[in-house]
């Protein structure tokens, strides 16, 4: 579960993330008037899921911040994000990794011809060529 | 403003050490709002806490940095900042010594082309970080850090650590850096950056653009702004013969480490050490790499004396790391 603030509509969300079929991560969420930490009472009848047993118990674990960029392929039922400036928060100490990015590849299924993941191999794991 | 020409005596024995603890070099120091001193060295445990009399508070600091710590500064609120050019990071500890926020990845450098030899290796700018040096705390909160030994950078973040945008490439002109080494933020906004390799201080807007730049320092390490007062303290390291400057070229004779005090408008008001003095006399200065002035207008200053002369035999092992300077007028 997660709780999202988009900082340039200032719109926020309570989200429910789980596992589906053939390890597929499905996704519920409400709109909600401001940034929430913690479960709101009536959340259950607004999300499309199954709510985990007493779920008004959860509690706030890790807070995080970033920029994000979305690339869409109008080719196909694809995206990629780019997260920068990540900042992580919980238990009273912030950790920011401003030489870090975090790419994912969203895809409809998973289709390992995406040119992205080649884009990717050659850009981390870049080797030299030698001759002998 | 007319400022008065500052005057002080160097205090011998200051700082009192507990039994059983000892430190070679001190590579930072800053005073909170009460006027503790802490000091940032070499040794375990890394961070000193003193009273202005120079006795003992607390210390802090075992086993969370590399053997390269490298600044320290203290925010309005009184959190420390302390960097580690060894491990590529920046930390928020509170006065405690709990740690309340990194910038960077522990251990990861940015790709600038260093050598990790020489700063004339660097070839192009890199982003945060590659040995960074120093930081410092804007009147908004913003966080701005001199990155360094292996980049030639600053880089501007939010209070929260986000980055904001950087400047910097390698070279001579302006904007461009040897080694931005030390940094301030004045109370309008503006950024100091020592230059070091470059022997100049160079002045910033806020986000970044070239204003002005000092060339009457000698290798400036760390740059300190009273505006209470008036005044620009600069320490400045030692360059010792053969050493050879990107501006000077090479040194012929020993330019001893040396502490400038400035104006506003760059007229120097006090100046001592430096070429032709004994560096190991008290008073005098070996490698002072950065200082501070306290609410009485008392003078700290931290050397890197073993890293830059004892272990080339330039000077014997008891020679200060650190002093103290009374302010007599």
């Amino acid at each position: 579960m997660r709780s999202r603030l988009y900082l340039d509509t200032n719109q926020s969300f309570l989200e429910v993330k789980w596992k589906a079929k053939r390890d597929r991560t499905v996704k519920s969420r409400l709109q909600t008037g401001s940034f929430v930490t913690e479960w709101l009472p009536d959340a259950g009848d607004h999300l499309d899921c199954e709510v985990p047993p007493q779920v008004e118990l959860v509690q706030p674990k890790l807070l995080n911040a970033f920029y994000r960029t979305t690339l869409v392929n109008k080719g196909c039922a694809e995206r990629v994000t780019l997260d920068l400036g990540l900042v992580f928060f919980g238990d009273g100490l912030t950790i920011a990794l401003p030489g870090i990015a975090i790419a994912e590849v969203k895809q409809d299924g998973v289709d390992r011809s995406s040119r992205y993941f080649f884009a990717w191999a050659a850009i981390l794991c870049p080797t030299s060529v030698r001759r002998h | 403003m007319e400022v008065q020409k500052p005057t002080y005596r160097v205090i011998e024995g200051w700082e009192q050490l507990p039994a059983g603890y000892h430190h070679l070099d001190t590579v930072g120091v800053s005073v909170d709002s009460q006027d503790r001193v802490y000091i940032l060295t070499r040794s375990e445990p890394r961070v000193l806490v003193y009273e202005r009399d120079g006795s003992f508070i607390t210390s802090w600091g075992e086993g969370t940095f590399t053997n390269r710590t490298h600044g320290l500064t203290i925010g309005p609120d009184d959190s420390i900042f302390c960097v580690d050019d060894g491990d590529h990071t920046v930390r928020k500890f509170s006065p405690e010594g709990k740690l309340l926020m990194m910038i960077g990845h522990v251990g990861i450098a940015s790709d600038t082309g260093y050598d990790g030899k020489t700063t004339a290796s660097i070839s192009r700018s890199g982003g945060p970080f590659n040995r960074p040096t120093n930081v410092a705390i804007a009147p908004n909160g913003e966080l701005y850090v001199a990155d360094g030994y292996g980049n030639c950078q600053v880089h501007r973040f939010t209070a929260m650590g986000q980055l904001i945008q950087s400047w910097g490439e390698p070279g001579t002109g302006p904007g461009q850096f040897h080694l931005p080494h030390g940094i301030a933020v004045d109370p309008e906004g503006r950024v100091w950056v020592t230059d070091r390799e470059n022997d100049r201080i160079q002045i910033f807007s806020p986000n970044g653009e070239f204003l002005d730049q000092w060339t009457d320092v000698q290798r400036p390490t760390q740059v300190r702004i009273d505006a209470k007062r008036g005044t620009v303290y600069v320490s400045e390291n030692w360059w010792r013969t053969g050493d050879v400057s990107f501006v000077h070229g090479p040194i012929g004779e020993h330019q001893y480490g040396r502490v400038s005090i400035f104006d506003l408008g760059g007229k120097v008001l006090a100046r001592w050490g430096g070429a032709g003095t004994d560096p190991a006399k008290p008073g005098n200065f070996s490698a002072a790499h950065d200082m501070c002035v306290d609410s009485h207008g008392d003078l700290y200053v931290a050397e890197v004396t073993w890293t830059h002369a004892v272990q080339f035999g330039l000077v014997a092992a008891d020679c200060h790391t650190f002093q103290k300077f009374a302010r007599t007028a």
